[in-house]
């Protein structure tokens, strides 16, 4: 089946990131139609109608988030767009901020108009000065040309967007952790409930989108839910931008429709293995997500189907492993990863990822000690689902995970540290 | 009032209360570090977890609100895993060094350890290595291994000071409490961040090192600083040689009156005591008479008899009496009643003096703790009416070097005759009056104070008086007696029981029943302020007294760790290298004598 793709569609061409290139392939005319003839509630019910899943990670359905918003508040309602992309091998977002910024800012506007947020933040990951001088430029233009600012499109309706560059902390994508940056603070995740909607930046009402679920409003608004669900299976509709990584021949970023298996997106799309070996593993969306074994390949990409094999779709951040791979370094690496973002706030994460990471940084350096991988699936349940935000539960699933389905690497670990330690 | 189940049981609960608060009413203790009563809720310590029937998650007691739907559970088998949990994971990169910590005994750490938390831990990695000794202010030393990143303190000095200077530093496990560049810790309240947290990691310099605290034996008193009035729990030790000694004062809770602060003038005001050269002995009598020793009682009769011939002498209205302010009321009754008795038309004043410096937090402006009930007894602010006077009594118990009467002051008042002075510290002015009697300060003495909003506190006598100081009730029973003044009586409480009676200035007051947290006049009775609960108190009792009970349900002992015979390999939880071994579930049974012995065989 051909696809015809809606969110890289325009971002070979170096003149998209201008408003003129972005209107000369039919930008915002789904934005001006939107503020136009629908109403604001008539957005929300489209987009929840469509079944768009959250591309964030989380995949938490898009439209009814919206309706989760506090009304009759007498407070301002805010649109923050997590631009945070900090997830270990996903840049997705990355490329849309950089070659197709307005399509992310058409997406800003309809999402404004349908909660009626007359203030959008778009905060960036702070390593992206580059994407934020982008899509500062694109903003700028567009107010020059009175598509943003105090009448929008000409219509009574007012809607500001401001860019914000974080300051490098993986935490500050968790959505609570982002606001807290955004308000100038230190990027502690904040104790739910409240949630965001109800009070969020400011402690007025937000609702928190991903750069790719915005971006993707266009597209629905612009050719309706029908082909919206044409494209995907059950509850796992649409398009989207996948980032592959790892031992392919051609990494990179690639759109498609929800629902095709790995062995298609890495034989078909990516040109397969690098020559001379074979796959062992890949993670599907991003460090979080659980491990996916090549003989698993033929599982579909989507959210439901990936839970059967203990994985979940995350950012669509595909990372591919060849059998040069060794999965206890890979899990050591992630680790050390996540102990190092651990905000430091809640104790068990604060100190048992340190932990984990101890462990996996003594294993890997050729010192086992008996008992290390229950305890390290111990420590991994110990910090699972105990604290406030979902870093430590993120960092418990590749634990659980890898040790389940590489049992065997792990073991020859162990006795290769055993053989070094005793010399036998 | 609402219900919310508890523990299986239908129990009541206040609206918009903390479901940590509400379970501690009903006895059931939940562990906590980041909770304090007085702060706000950041819910990141995780020890408070308990489990909601229906939520798929264990909930941060400290954070939720009760409701009517509630169905709570705070001892089911998953929240005491979470809290081993938490307890494990604190202690893996705590240093563990509680044989030279101070806060060793009244440590959170230790005692949750010991009550919720695993005996051991199968941490083989390295402890991450912080800075151990780290001057954050002039008061406060900091050793961010303790710390166990509960931000206690962060958020006293960001909510109560509004100064902020301590902030949380790096991520993960090297996160610590560390100060601001270029500042310091430095404000008037720097010390309640000592008493806040729940370890070792914030010390006070002055109590640095200074005593075990199972030496120490605490007295609930009031604060004697200002017209507040604050409850603290003062800590004294028995010296080899000499009096007994107090080593430190931290704030004790009375949410109506000083939350759980106090400010660090009143916290260190017993180190006032040292400074100067307090002067101990009675001058002014005529010894000879009395015979070597007798100094005291020399004095204090003089002083009887010269009062007796002016009021033989003089037409009434001879006597003046200035008090500071720094008195209790039973003393300064017993004075009024003496004045009065010898002259009824004595002139009492108690100056209006306020140069204290006044702050949104707790700090008065009026220095002296107990004016108002100077007040009460009539006590006016007539200074210049003294001058005329021919004798004028200066009584100033205040215990600090440079407050109490104002030399000037003084001057005006006892300028225009003769005059004897009582003080409890070396004042400019004492040297100059014709006769001195030394009086205990309010760290020696037990009495009542009427704080500036009418709330009546108790001061307790926190160790004797030195040499010849005494209680001002005591001096003026004397001086009573040597002027014949024998129709009221001066001991056995019976100023006490004049100040209650019913045209006294406390009538209705039973003494018998006021509370730590002192009472207040409501209409007509007095009612007792609410006490706080003892789990949330800042300030636990010392081992010492044998009174310390972390929970509020005494009936049921804190679960023991039995040690067999053979030591530590004996005991009833296998002790292997340390790894992968199951969590000690920790019984108040002993243990069966054949599993222990097959526990260690196994293991050897």
């Amino acid at each position: 089946m051909s696809y015809e793709p809606v969110l890289i569609a325009g971002c070979d061409d170096p003149d998209n990131v201008t408003l003129k290139g972005y209107e000369k392939r039919g930008g915002y005319a789904t934005a001006k139609k939107v503020l136009k003839n629908m109403a604001p509630d008539e957005v929300v019910t489209q987009v929840k109608d469509s079944g768009l899943r959250g591309r964030g990670g989380a995949g938490f359905p898009t439209g009814l988030k919206w309706t989760f918003l506090a009304k009759d508040t007498g407070k301002p309602t805010y649109l923050a767009v997590n631009a945070d992309e900090s997830e270990p091998g996903t840049f997705k977002d990355r490329y849309l901020l950089e070659r197709n910024p307005h399509q992310l800012i058409e997406g800003c506007l309809i999402a404004a108009w349908a909660i009626q947020a007359h203030d959008v933040y778009i905060y960036l990951r702070g390593e992206f000065p580059y994407g934020r001088d982008i899509v500062q430029a694109a903003i700028d233009e567009c107010y020059e040309k009175g598509y943003l600012g105090d009448k929008v499109f000409g219509k009574d309706f007012r809607c500001n967007i401001t860019t914000v560059l974080g300051a490098g902390a993986y935490i500050c994508g968790e959505e609570t952790g982002m606001l807290e940056s955004l308000e100038g603070k230190r990027g502690h995740p904040r104790n739910k409930p409240p949630f965001p909607a109800v009070e969020g930046l400011f402690n007025c009402p937000t609702i928190i989108n991903n750069v790719e679920s915005l971006s993707v409003l266009v597209p629905i608004l612009e050719r309706g839910n029908d082909w919206f669900q044409s494209l995907g299976s059950e509850k796992n509709w649409g398009p989207k931008v996948w980032c592959v990584s790892g031992h392919v021949k051609k990494p990179g970023i690639y759109e498609t429709a929800l629902g095709l298996t790995i062995n298609e997106l890495l034989e078909e799309h990516c040109g397969g293995c690098r020559d001379g070996h074979s796959f062992k593993s890949a993670v599907p969306g991003g460090s979080s997500c659980g491990i996916v074994k090549a003989s698993e390949f033929d599982t579909a990409l989507d959210f439901d189907a990936l839970r059967e094999v203990g994985s979940s779709l995350g950012t669509g951040g595909v990372m591919a492993w060849d059998d040069t791979t060794s999965i206890p370094e890979a899990l050591a690496n992630f680790i050390e990863f996540y102990a190092e973002e651990s905000c430091g706030q809640c104790t068990p994460c604060r100190q048992g990822t340190g932990w984990a990471a101890g462990i996996l940084h003594r294993l890997v350096h050729g010192h086992y000690m008996d008992g290390d991988f229950d305890e390290l699936e111990r420590i991994a349940r110990g910090f699972t689902g105990t604290t406030i935000c979902a870093l430590a539960d993120a960092a418990a699933i590749p634990i659980h995970s890898y040790l389940a389905k590489f049992p065997e690497e792990f073991k020859a670990m162990a006795e290769r540290a055993h053989a070094l330690t005793t010399g036998a | 009032m609402p219900n919310f189940k508890l523990n299986g049981r239908e129990v009541d609960y206040r609206e918009g209360e903390l479901l940590i608060e509400a379970a501690a009413r009903h006895g059931a203790a939940i562990p906590h570090y980041c909770y304090h009563p007085d702060l706000s809720s950041p819910a990141n310590c995780r020890a408070c977890l308990v489990e909601m029937a229906g939520a798929p998650k264990l909930i941060p007691s400290c954070q939720w609100t009760v409701n009517e739907k509630m169905e709570i559970f705070t001892e089911s088998e998953k929240v005491q895993q979470a809290q081993r949990d938490v307890l494990e994971y604190l202690l893996i990169n705590h240093p563990l060094d509680c044989p030279i910590c101070d806060q060793a005994g009244e440590c959170k750490l230790q005692q949750y350890a010991y009550l919720f938390g695993p005996d051991r831990s199968s941490m083989e990695e390295p402890k991450v290595e912080l800075d151990k000794r780290k001057t954050i202010g002039p008061r406060v030393v900091l050793d961010q291994e303790r710390c166990i990143s509960c931000t206690r303190c962060v958020r006293f000095l960001e909510e109560v000071t509004e100064t902020a200077e301590l902030a949380m530093s790096n991520r993960g496990h090297h996160s610590c409490v560390d100060v601001h560049e270029n500042r310091s810790v430095d404000n008037d309240y720097s010390g309640n961040i000592v008493d806040m947290c729940p370890v070792g990691a914030l010390t006070n310099k002055s109590f640095r090192f200074e005593s075990r605290v199972w030496y120490l034996h605490a007295v609930d008193t009031t604060c004697s600083g200002c017209s507040r009035g604050c409850n603290e729990t003062v800590d004294w030790r028995a010296e080899r040689r000499g009096l007994p000694r107090i080593r430190r004062i931290r704030a004790r809770r009375n949410p109506a009156v000083n939350k759980s602060f106090i400010c660090d003038s009143g916290r260190f005001m017993f180190e006032d005591m040292d400074k100067g050269e307090r002067p101990v002995h009675a001058r002014g009598g005529r010894a000879a008479e009395h015979g070597p020793g007798k100094n005291l009682v020399a004095a204090q009769a003089n002083l009887g008899q010269r009062l007796r011939a002016l009021a033989n002498d003089k037409e009434s209205g001879f006597l003046g009496v200035l008090v500071s302010g720094a008195e209790t009321m039973e003393e300064l009754e017993a004075l009024a009643t003496l004045a009065r008795a010898l002259d009824p038309k004595a002139l009492l004043t108690c100056p209006a003096v306020e140069d204290g410096d006044l702050d949104d937090i707790l700090k008065r402006k009026d220095r002296q703790p107990n004016r108002n009930g100077a007040r009460a007894l009539g006590y006016g602010d007539d200074v210049d009416g003294l001058a005329s006077r021919s004798f004028v009594l200066v009584v100033d118990a205040d215990m600090r070097l440079d407050h109490g009467l104002p030399a000037d002051l003084v001057g005006k008042a006892a300028g225009g005759g003769d005059w004897a002075a009582l003080t409890a510290h070396e004042r400019s002015w004492e040297p100059d009056a014709s006769l001195f009697l030394p009086l205990a300060n309010a760290f020696e003495k037990s009495g009542l104070f009427l704080n500036f909003d009418g709330i009546v506190q108790r001061v307790q006598q926190v160790v004797p008086a030195p040499a010849e100081a005494r209680d001002l009730v005591v001096h003026v029973g004397a001086i009573a007696i040597a002027a014949g003044v024998d129709e009221v009586a001066f001991g056995g409480g019976a100023s006490a029981g004049r100040l209650v009676a019913t045209d006294g200035p406390l009538a209705g007051l039973d003494l018998d029943a006021l509370g730590k947290c002192g009472a207040k006049k409501d209409a007509d009775a007095w009612e007792n302020l609410e006490e706080p609960s003892p789990l949330f108190s800042s300030a636990p009792r010392s081992y010492a007294e044998g009174e310390y009970q972390p929970f509020l349900d005494t009936s049921t002992p804190p679960p023991a760790v039995h040690v067999a015979a053979g030591g530590p390999s004996q005991l009833n939880v296998p002790v292997s290298t340390g790894r992968g071994l199951e969590l000690p579930v920790l019984s108040l049974d002993p243990p069966a004598e054949s599993e222990s012995t097959d526990d260690a065989g196994e293991d050897a």
